[in-house]
C-alpha cells in the first residue's frame, strides 16, 4: 500500500473502508434479526397454555378426612397423569394442548415471514415438538406393559409436560439465535424441574399463604402458575422492548 | 509486504460487492428474505436486485424460489452452504484487512489469525 490517499476496500458502486463493510454488515444482521425475532407469541401462547390447565391441577374434594384420586380416562405420566392430581381429563388435556403450542407457533412463525419478508428457520421448533410428543406417546403406550421410564419423583405431581415445553423453547432459542431467549428458557426450566420435584406451595405457606382455607384443593396450583407466570412476563416483556426501544428511538418533534 | 500476501489478494469479487454482500449477509440470518424486503433494505431497484440475485445464483451462493401467496406472487431467497463459506472467508478477509490499516495484523474476527 502506499500513497497518503486514506485506505479502501475495492467495492462497485462507491468505496467504503473494510471497517465501514463490516459496521454495514454488523448493521444489516442486526436490523434482520431484530424484524425476524418473534418468540414472545410462543411464549404467551404456552403461558397461556399452562394456565388452561390449572382447573385440572385442583385436588380432589376430601370427603371424611379420604382425598380420592382417579385413575379414570387415559392416565399418562409423560402427559402429566398417574400422580396426585384430581382430574381423569389432565393427560388428554395436555396431549391436545403440547400439539396446539407447536402448530400455532408453527403457524405463527410462517405467517409472520410472509408479512415481514423474513422467515426465522422454525422447522426445528416443529421437529423437535412431534418428535417429543409421539415419543411421549410411545412410551405411555409401552410404559404401561413394561413400567415407566421417569422415575416417580419427577411424574407425582403431573408436572412432565411442563418440562417438555422446555424443548421445543430450546430449539427456538437456537433457531433465533437469541441469548434473551436462551436465559428465558434456562430459567423455565429450572422452575419446571422444580415443579416436578418439590412442592411449590411450602414457598407459598412460608412466605404466608394458606391453602388450607380453599380445603387444601389449590395446594398444587404454584408449581404450574410459577412457570406459567415466567413465560407470561417474558413474553410480555418480549412483546414490550422492541416497541418501547423504537419509541424511545423516534425524534421528539414526529 | 508482497501483494500476494496481502488480505485483498483473498477478495473474492462476486461477494466482495457491497450489494451482494448485503444480501448474503441478510439471509444468513435468516431462513429465507423475501425479494421485497432485500429490495428496501438494500435500496435497490427491481431490475438491480435480480441482477444480483443472478450472479450468486450462477455462483451457486444462494438459492431463488419463486411461490406465491394468495395471488401475489414471492420470490424467496436463501443462502446455501458455499455461500455461507463465502461469506465467514469475506468477513474474515475484511477484519484482517481493518485491522492491518489500523497498524494491529492481529488475529480475524473468527479468532484463528488465518
Amino acid at each position: 500500500m502506499s500513497g497518503t490517499r486514506p485506505p479502501q476496500v475495492p467495492g462497485n458502486g462507491g468505496e467504503l473502508s473494510a471497517a465501514d463493510m463490516l459496521a454495514q454488515m454488523r448493521a444489516l444482521r442486526r436490523q434482520a434479526s431484530s424484524i425476524s425475532r418473534a418468540y414472545w407469541l410462543p411464549l404467551l401462547l404456552f403461558g397461556m397454555l399452562i394456565c388452561g390447565s390449572m382447573p385440572f391441577y385442583v385436588e380432589p374434594r376430601i370427603v371424611r378426612g379420604v382425598a380420592v384420586y382417579t385413575s379414570a380416562g387415559w392416565q399418562s405420566p409423560y402427559f402429566g397423569g398417574g400422580g396426585f392430581t384430581g382430574s381423569a381429563w389432565l393427560s388428554v388435556y395436555w396431549f391436545i394442548a403440547l400439539q396446539a403450542g407447536i402448530a400455532a407457533s408453527a403457524l405463527w412463525y410462517r405467517w409472520r415471514g410472509y408479512r415481514v419478508g423474513l422467515r426465522t428457520p422454525a422447522r426445528g421448533l416443529v421437529v423437535a415438538g412431534v418428535v417429543l410428543i409421539e415419543l411421549a406417546l410411545l412410551a405411555s403406550i409401552i410404559g404401561g406393559r413394561a413400567g415407566y421410564a421417569l422415575p416417580g419423583d419427577l411424574t407425582i405431581r403431573g408436572t412432565v409436560p411442563l418440562v417438555l415445553i422446555a424443548v421445543p423453547l430450546w430449539v427456538l432459542a437456537w433457531a433465533e439465535r437469541s441469548t434473551a431467549l436462551a436465559v428465558i428458557v434456562a430459567c423455565y426450566t429450572g422452575l419446571a424441574l422444580l415443579a416436578s420435584l418439590y412442592d411449590v406451595e411450602n414457598i407459598f405457606f412460608r412466605l404466608g399463604w394458606n391453602p388450607s382455607s380453599f380445603g387444601w384443593r389449590l395446594a398444587g396450583l404454584p408449581n404450574v402458575a410459577l412457570p406459567a407466570l415466567l413465560l407470561l412476563l417474558a413474553g410480555a416483556g418480549a412483546w414490550l422492548a422492541p416497541r418501547l426501544r423504537w419509541r424511545s428511538r423516534r425524534p421528539a418533534s414526529a | 509486504m508482497t501483494d500476494a500476501e496481502h488480505p485483498t489478494a483473498s477478495l473474492d469479487e462476486t461477494v466482495h460487492q457491497r450489494h451482494r454482500l448485503g444480501i448474503l449477509t441478510i439471509t444468513s440470518g435468516a431462513r429465507q428474505a423475501d425479494f421485497s424486503y432485500l429490495r428496501d433494505v438494500l435500496g435497490l431497484t427491481p431490475g438491480n436486485l435480480s441482477t444480483h440475485l443472478t450472479v450468486l445464483e450462477v455462483a451457486g451462493l444462494v438459492r431463488v424460489e419463486k411461490g406465491y401467496q394468495g395471488r401475489r406472487p414471492r420470490t424467496w431467497v436463501s443462502i446455501t452452504r458455499d455461500g455461507r463459506a463465502a461469506l465467514a472467508a469475506e468477513i474474515d478477509t475484511l477484519t484482517r484487512l481493518a485491522r492491518q490499516l489500523n497498524g494491529d495484523p492481529g488475529k480475524g474476527e473468527n479468532g484463528d489469525g488465518r
